[in-house]
């Protein structure tokens, strides 16, 4: 179990590793040395009970680690898949070493090239299937048993027994089968990728000829092991290609959703209003994520309440009892989204006594609601007082509306009328029938726990009040 | 621009096809214009390599009745109208277009289709939509409530 695992590790480093360091020779070869060390024992094992090989752990391992990375997604999938869809560019030898490198075991296509020693019956096929083209590799005598630096001076019962299992490890057929299984692999192909898995092999084959001290050594069970391995899985391999072709195809249609660009689903989203939002978060991660994207809430609050872009005092007044709520973090405008959902505004003229001041959004920020027709269309200033006698005018119960300008045309008449009052340190007073609506600008007034400094200007309706005692 | 629709260009779709669009026509594509604003006025040929004949086919459909509202300008609702009738086509096609005028730089087009999708989102629960589009749950049944949890308040409404 553990060497075998080893050998997975090492052959997946090996792999992985090229990638990035770009090197064709040491990676590969580095991970066989060490992978054969490990992996000779587990295939003497295996070679020692040949009946249980096929339901053998390292075997099934083997081929679990190739189904993965033939389902797995991105470019494993893409190069494997492509490795798989390479092979009928290919003669078969090509196509055995392929199949060999697009799932798990590319040590095995190596291992069995290197089994020389004693199989001589053996050796023939290992350079046809493996050497056809290139004659400069296929000398005799030149093969080397890789697998035989393993077992030397640390297995050596392997030797006694692999005489024996010379004639029984092999199964019938082998050649046969893979041939006919790899025949059936789609004729798609891209022989770059293809010839870049053969080149990759013949520096593996390379490396190992280069060792002398592998030489004459019996290894033909492991060979035959390795070549049982190379059958079962590449009949798997196929099996996964198959599946995967035929799943992919009912896509070729189209693209789907999840395969457009970010930015074109992002595109998307912000055509969603925030219940929508909330409904495609909840359906993956990823869309959790652009659901949760703090631009679209931005959007979405600014829509009902524009001050909130500029007037951090608003956040206070709104979120003074979310004590939860962090007000530098980006979420704020997920978070501050419902608080603002249901809150009633209006669109109002202000004017000074005979003057059109400006048009103002009132939203309602607490008390008792008003109703939706309950305001005036038209709030005409025709009074003003003290600031200091908001105390008494003010009852705490009253409804307070939060003021800003309707357009960009209304922001200077609005911005005038604050620095008015300011100036003076008035508040405005407004009548309407049997209400009062108070103006304050930002000041130091807290009766109602509403000490707004912000930019803007509040307003308070009453519809019962204290006599006025006092106006300026 | 309109001086302009005299001339043609030939787009050539990436399975080799070729289209002769008058230029104006073309020029609603910011991907054609740009390349067009480099070339002399002779007839040009531009490659679109991205987008094979069906959906060019329709790109350029979109492009010619939008090149002619300007000099025969309809009523919003018509054009509402024919824009709704335009992106009436299987989901494939409507990705595709996505795909196409993202990559020829036609704004409105992208707007059109892109809103087009979020409709067929709009008003859906998460697993109707995950059916719409076939898409894999991937949430962990504790992950599913926190969101649930956190989003409470749209189903309080």
């Amino acid at each position: 179990m553990e060497g075998s695992e080893r050998l997975l590790q090492l052959v997946g480093m090996a792999y992985a590793g090229k990638e990035d360091c770009g090197s064709t020779m040491v990676t590969p070869t580095l991970a066989v040395d060490a992978a054969l060390e490990a992996g000779a024992r587990e295939a003497a094992v295996a070679a020692l009970h040949p009946r249980q090989r096929a339901s053998a752990a390292p075997l099934e391992e083997l081929q679990q680690r190739q189904q993965r990375l033939l389902r797995a997604g991105g470019e494993d999938d893409a190069q494997t898949l492509g490795a798989g869809e390479d092979l009928m560019e290919m003669d078969d030898a090509e196509r055995q070493s392929c199949l060999c490198t697009a799932g798990a075991p590319p040590v095995g296509s190596h291992a069995a090239e290197g089994c020389d020693g004693e199989c001589k019956p053996h050796e023939d096929d290992v350079r046809s299937e493996l050497l056809r083209e290139d004659a400069q590799w296929a000398q005799p005598g030149e093969h080397t048993c890789v697998l035989a630096k393993g077992c030397k001076g640390v297995w050596c019962p392997c030797q006694a027994v692999a005489a024996d299992m010379a004639s029984t490890c092999r199964p019938a057929g082998t050649d046969e089968a893979l041939a006919s299984s790899v025949h059936q692999v789609s004729d798609e192909g891209s022989p770059d990728s293809a010839l870049k898995l053969v080149s990759e092999l013949e520096a593996l084959l390379a490396y190992v000829r280069s060792k002398p001290a592998l030489l004459d050594m019996n290894a033909s069970f492991v060979r035959d092991y390795l070549r049982t391995l190379l059958m079962t899985s590449s009949a798997r391999a196929q099996a996964s290609i198959d599946a995967h072709q035929s799943a992919s195809a009912s896509q070729q249609l189209g693209p789907a959703l999840s395969n457009l660009p970010e930015d074109t689903l992002r595109h998307v989203f912000g055509f969603l209003d925030a219940a929508s939002l909330v409904s495609a978060a909840q359906v993956c991660s990823s869309w959790k994520e652009l659901g949760y994207d703090h631009h679209y809430w931005r959007a979405l609050c600014l829509k009902k309440w524009r001050a909130l872009e500029y007037d951090e005092e608003l956040w206070k007044l709104i979120t003074r009892h979310e004590l939860a709520l962090n007000l530098s973090s980006n979420d704020r405008w997920r978070k501050v989204y419902p608080l603002i959902l249901n809150k009633r505004s209006w669109t109002i003229r202000l004017q000074k006594t005979g003057r059109f001041v400006c048009n103002i959004h009132a939203h309602q920020l607490c008390g008792r609601p008003l109703s939706n027709h309950s305001m005036p269309d038209t709030l005409i200033v025709e009074r003003r007082f003290n600031v200091l006698h908001l105390e008494a005018f003010v009852l705490p119960e009253s409804p307070v509306l939060y003021f800003e300008p309707e357009t960009p045309e209304d922001h200077d008449g609005f911005v005038d009328f604050i620095e008015y009052l300011t100036k003076r340190t008035r508040a405005g007073l407004a009548l309407d029938e049997h209400r009062r609506f108070i103006f304050i600008p930002p000041c130091e007034y807290s009766r109602t726990n509403l000490d707004y400094k912000g930019v803007s200007m509040l307003g308070i309706v009453q519809h019962l009040y204290p006599p006025l005692t006092s106006t300026p | 621009m309109v001086d302009g629709s005299e001339q043609f260009v030939a787009l050539v779709s990436s399975d080799n096809e070729t289209f002769n669009v008058e230029r104006g026509v073309a020029n609603v594509s910011g991907l054609v214009a740009n390349v067009l604003e480099d070339v002399s006025e002779e007839e040009t040929t531009i490659p679109i390599p991205n987008v094979e004949s069906a959906i060019l086919a329709k790109v350029i459909e979109y492009c010619r009745y939008h090149y002619h509202l300007q000099s025969n300008p309809q009523s919003d609702e018509d054009i509402d109208k024919w824009n709704k009738e335009f992106v009436r086509v299987d989901k494939p096609t409507l990705f595709h277009l996505i795909l196409a005028a993202n990559y020829m730089d036609i704004q409105s087009l992208l707007d059109l289709t892109c809103k087009s999708v979020a409709d067929m989102i709009k008003g859906k629960s998460a697993e109707q939509i995950r059916g719409e589009f076939g898409i894999v749950n991937d949430f962990t049944p504790e992950e599913e409530e926190e969101i649930r949890r956190e989003n409470a308040w749209v189903e309080d409404r």
